[in-house]
């Protein structure tokens, strides 16, 4: 059978070259042309649908404005209202510059001067975490300098760490927060 | 009707478009064009010169960070501008000072402008140094002028109650021997750990007339369980006068001028 279906070894390949079919569509496989011809024919009516109001629209207002071109319709009600949604667009488009402007420069400010300058983490806390798990695993294993030489070590079953021990040492602390 | 009020729409428009930019463009000039933050530039070269203070048998229990720059004779002197020093380069000047300090829990003192102090970097300043120099212990220091006038009180206090909490301590530089000079201070006391006094301002010439002395600063310290610090300690006759009124905490040229520790040998070229 024609379509989109493939055999289990270009699939294989298809996976080893990392082109993987993600999707299928029959439009754009072998055959269908029904579907291709009616699908296309559907697609150009819709962007016609789109089209042809912005035309007549266009036209007729620019006539209004200029006397000059094709009018299809005259109405003064129907220009003003293109008058008045042109503007409540650039209304709109005015707002959403300001704002995103205003919140771009906020938040550079906020980067250039708190992000990159200063550590957003708490560093006494940090410290102090570091000093918390290197006491605890000098209390279990030896000290530093006997953890990184030692060539063998064997773990005892009490010397396991139980789950979240480290976390629970910083509770009792009250170091968790970053 | 809607022709009204599509010409409301319109001037609103055009109205926030030109506030907005003006307002951005105010901004822009402001933080960019008209910066004046001298001690932010690469260019000034800046050191932290360190001066001992010992306590009343002569060990030493802290040292003063002095802020020096490089002149074109390559003297180091006292930058002006210490307001536009950015916190941040403090951190950096603090570590090129740490790296040759004894690693004791001395206090290491620093000073700071009040604008600094109510600034939003303040926070993460004190955490960030305190994290560095520890076991060292922060001191900022600051010196109040009874003519400039502070506002922001309660933000004052709220900044340096944080720096406490942190484990850093507030030091008030260099009090005065007048009422004003009190009256300036009076409502920073609960929060301050240290007073220094400077021998400078209490050394009588004949017939003035203090309206507040060593002894007055001394009883008000104890009183508000508050350290004195007395600088400025240049002979034997100041030595037994700090002796004589039971100050423990000394600092001055008979303990040590300021030298500058990142290069041992020659560093007492200080005047």
């Amino acid at each position: 059978m024609a379509g989109p279906w493939i055999s289990r070894n270009q699939w294989r390949e298809r996976v080893k070259n990392n082109q993987q079919q993600l999707y299928t569509d029959n439009y754009f496989a072998k055959g269908h042309w029904g579907l291709k011809i009616w699908q296309t024919l559907m697609a150009i009516l819709s962007w016609l649908t789109v089209i042809v109001p912005i035309v007549v629209t266009g036209l007729s207002f620019y006539f209004a404005l200029t006397g000059r071109g094709f009018a299809f319709w005259r109405y003064r009600e129907g220009i003003s209202e293109v008058e008045f949604i042109g503007v409540l667009i650039l209304f709109l488009a005015a707002v959403a510059l300001i704002y995103t402007v205003t919140m771009a420069v906020i938040q550079v400010r906020k980067r250039e001067r708190l992000v990159e300058q200063w550590p957003t983490y708490n560093p006494l806390n940090q410290r102090s975490r570091n000093q918390t798990v290197e006491d605890f695993m000098t209390a279990r294993f030896g000290d530093a300098d006997f953890r990184e030489h030692v060539r063998n070590y064997q773990v005892e079953p009490e010397q396991n760490l139980e789950t979240d021990q480290i976390q629970q040492l910083y509770a009792q602390k009250k170091i968790k927060e970053v | 009707m809607l022709r009204d009020l599509t010409t409301v729409l319109l001037w609103a428009t055009l109205i926030l478009v030109a506030v907005s930019f003006i307002t951005l463009a105010i901004f822009f000039y402001q933080s960019r064009i008209r910066s004046n933050n001298y001690l932010a530039k690469d260019e000034s070269e800046l050191r932290y010169f360190i001066q001992q203070q010992v306590d009343s048998r002569g060990q030493v229990t802290g040292y003063e960070c002095l802020l020096r720059q490089k002149d074109d004779k390559g003297h180091w002197q006292l930058p002006a501008h210490l307001e536009t020093l950015p916190l941040q380069r403090v951190i950096f000047l603090l570590d090129g000072v740490f790296g040759h300090l004894p690693k004791v829990p001395y206090t290491l003192a620093i000073n700071l402008e009040y604008a600094q102090i109510i600034s939003p970097e303040f926070d993460y300043f004190v955490r960030w140094a305190q994290s560095r120099i520890t076991p060292m212990q922060l001191v900022i220091e600051l010196s109040v002028s009874p003519d400039a006038r502070y506002r922001h009180h309660r933000l004052f206090l709220r900044q340096v109650a944080q720096a406490r909490a942190y484990g850093a301590r507030m030091a008030i530089d260099n009090v005065g021997n007048r009422q004003a000079d009190l009256t300036a201070i009076e409502w920073m006391l609960p929060q301050t750990d240290m007073i220094k006094a400077s021998m400078r301002q209490f050394r009588k010439t004949d017939g003035e007339w203090l309206d507040l002395n060593l002894q007055f600063w001394r009883r008000l310290a104890a009183q508000q369980q508050i350290e004195l610090i007395l600088m400025g300690v240049e002979d034997d006759q100041d030595a037994q006068l700090a002796k004589l009124l039971h100050i423990d905490h000394l600092q001055g040229y008979l303990y040590g001028r300021p030298v500058d520790i990142s290069q041992p040998m020659e560093g007492t070229r200080e005047e």
